[in-house]
């Protein structure tokens, strides 16, 4: 039954894919028509390609259902009545949890958590802008030509990379520690920042380079002089698109990197709680909202 | 620009504090006979700017708990890779083990992560086209209806990913079911901010030919808009699909079970050699969608 459906969509994605060659290759050649109406009656038969795929998404869906167990996840998963009642107690923050008084210190408090998740990602962040600027000037190609392209597989082997799995390699070089979250950030983002670097330092104008070029500077004159005063401001802009995102990883990091990687290891620790949840939930969305408007209007001013 | 003559009159303070007056010698020879004063900016919003930025970071720096760090681990750092990619005597003992494991349990783990993400991405991508075309300002001019879906755009975006799963968590427990709807949800902020930012650089003159036509505005869109975009749309589908791969990690933590949940077991056992064998087929599979979204044309960001 499940194989069925799984042979059934490969065969009709196969046809579907064979039937959208086909036409292709039926179109490439130039027709003439006599008139408008023959032109309609030898239109391609998309429809068919369509409806091929349409079948095969179904039949891999079907397939899908059956050998993820779909039926049992279903019925394990638990009744939304209950589900409504914990969203309420979500709602309920717990208020001495989220400031520290009472029974909690302020040490262990929300907004203390919140405020290492903040400072995590914002050294992180200044770390990675510094450090992927000659990275993003060795990866363009118009300044470096083919010496760019391994820098650009370095910036992709960075980027591809999970965030959390750089956090777990890490943890074993600096320990449970704040260390570890900043290298995390600092070194990821470089993936990043650097491809939107290069990006960037490719879309330049040509004429200041070749008026510091023609007074006879050398390559380094052309990128201190031409290069960097044009796109200055785009690198800050970069920098703190990647900030709005780097708050939001940073979050997570605690999962992984205990109570020194954030706000996350209450996320992990407090998940059954449903009121102590509710404050870390609050606290990550302001600082996450608070982050974003801040951030989209620096960028709107300075571009 | 000001002359000697006009030097005289005193300037405001808030003129003052934007430019400073430079006494320079204009003359080709520089022989002192066009010797004029010039108002040059003196960019104190930058150097304040710079001021609050280092300012913030000094202030991070107090939040640190240094008793925590131990120092760097010299040692330990290419004691990292060698254990990653290497059967480790606690663990898998053999290199035969070690293969075993990555076309055994890792393939199956990433298997099933990437069925999760199709069922998410494929489900999140079709409920956004209705949505991406109400929240595109060059084809509907309905201010109020366009700013609703930007907001929700907005508010779903703006949740991080493993509180969305630990929300969606209450309803469906830790099962595969979480994992979907939080991918079902992340895909859809994604994609419909993504095309509609496209929908609106594009130009609108085919809309307007089949409106001429006296075609409504699904037959424009159906003819002129969708022929148009439906490339973009599968390279951000593709792109799509890869970053919920990259963040279905993170899933596992929550219990919604597939690649991430099996990394937290091993990591939490110590075993690194399982770990590294998991990481080349997810590093191999990431890097073949990158390649393909980027040829398919899709624009960085």
């Amino acid at each position: 039954m499940k194989l069925t459906f799984g042979i059934g969509a490969i065969a009709l994605l196969v046809a579907a894919i064979a039937m959208a060659i086909y036409e292709y290759l039926r179109y490439r050649q130039a027709k003439h028509y006599p008139d408008a109406e023959s032109a309609y009656h030898n239109r391609p038969l998309t429809w068919l390609t369509d409806l091929f795929f349409f079948l095969a998404l179904i039949a891999a869906f079907v397939f899908l259902h059956f050998d993820l167990n779909m039926n049992d996840e279903f019925s394990v998963s638990g009744n939304p009545k209950q589900g409504f009642y914990n969203l309420g107690l979500l709602f309920q923050p717990d208020w001495e949890f989220f400031f520290g008084y009472g029974q909690y210190q302020f040490s262990e408090s929300v907004i203390w958590f919140i405020i290492k998740t903040f400072g995590i990602s914002y050294i992180g962040t200044i770390i990675a802008s510094i450090l992927a600027i000659p990275f993003g000037l060795l990866a363009s190609h118009k300044l470096f030509g083919n010496v760019a392209w391994p820098f650009e597989i370095i910036l992709i082997a960075i980027r591809t990379v999970p965030e959390l799995i750089f956090a777990l390699i890490l943890i074993r070089f600096t320990g449970f520690s704040y260390v570890s979250g900043i290298l995390v950030i600092g070194i990821h983002s470089i993936g990043m920042i650097g491809k939107l670097y290069a990006d960037q330092v490719d879309g330049i104008q040509q004429e200041p380079v070749e008026g510091v070029l023609s007074c006879g500077a050398g390559r380094w004159q052309q990128i201190h002089l031409a290069v960097m005063p044009q796109v200055l401001p785009n690198f800050i802009s970069v920098a703190l698109y990647r900030f709005d995102i780097n708050v939001r990883t940073a979050t997570i990091l605690g999962v992984v990197l205990g109570s020194e990687g954030g706000i996350g290891y209450y996320l992990s620790t407090v998940a059954s709680h449903y009121h102590k949840l509710g404050s870390c939930v609050l606290g990550i969305v302001i600082l996450v909202v608070v982050i974003n408007v801040v951030s989209s209007w620096l960028r709107k001013k300075l571009v | 620009m000001s002359s000697d003559s006009e030097a005289t009159e005193k300037p405001s303070l808030k003129e003052r504090l934007r430019y400073r007056t430079v006494t320079v010698d204009l003359s080709p020879n520089q022989d002192g006979s066009m010797v004029r004063s010039i108002q040059k900016p003196r960019h104190l919003g930058r150097y304040l700017s710079a001021l609050i930025a280092i300012v913030i970071l000094v202030l991070c720096f107090f939040s640190i708990d240094y008793s925590t760090f131990q120092g760097f681990k010299w040692d330990q750092l290419g004691a990292i890779f060698h254990d990653m990619f290497n059967p480790l005597p606690a663990s898998l003992k053999t290199w035969d083990a070690y293969w075993s494991y990555m076309w055994g349990e890792a393939i199956r783990a990433i298997w099933t992560t990437n069925e999760m993400c199709f069922i998410g991405v494929i489900l999140g991508a079709v409920i956004s086209i209705p949505i991406y075309y109400l929240c595109a300002s060059n084809i509907n001019h309905n201010r109020i209806l366009r700013g609703i879906f930007r907001v929700i755009n907005d508010v779903l975006r703006t949740i991080p990913q493993m509180v969305m799963a630990l929300i969606l968590r209450l309803f469906f427990g830790p099962t595969l079911v979480t994992g979907i709807a939080s991918i079902i949800i992340f895909t859809l902020g994604i994609m419909y901010q993504l095309m509609y930012q496209y929908i609106e650089t594009l130009e609108l003159s085919p809309f307007e030919a089949i409106r001429s036509n006296g075609g409504n505005t699904m037959q424009c869109i159906r003819l002129s808009v969708h022929p148009e975009v439906q490339p973009m749309f599968f390279a951000n589908l593709l792109y799509t699909f890869e970053i919920n791969i990259r963040a279905s990690v993170i899933l596992g933590y929550v219990g919604a079970g597939g690649y991430g949940f099996l990394l937290k077991t091993n990591f939490g056992s110590g075993y690194y050699d399982k770990i590294g064998a998991m990481m080349i087929p997810l590093f191999v599979e990431v890097i073949i969608l990158q390649i393909i979204s980027n040829a398919m044309g899709r624009k960085s960001r």
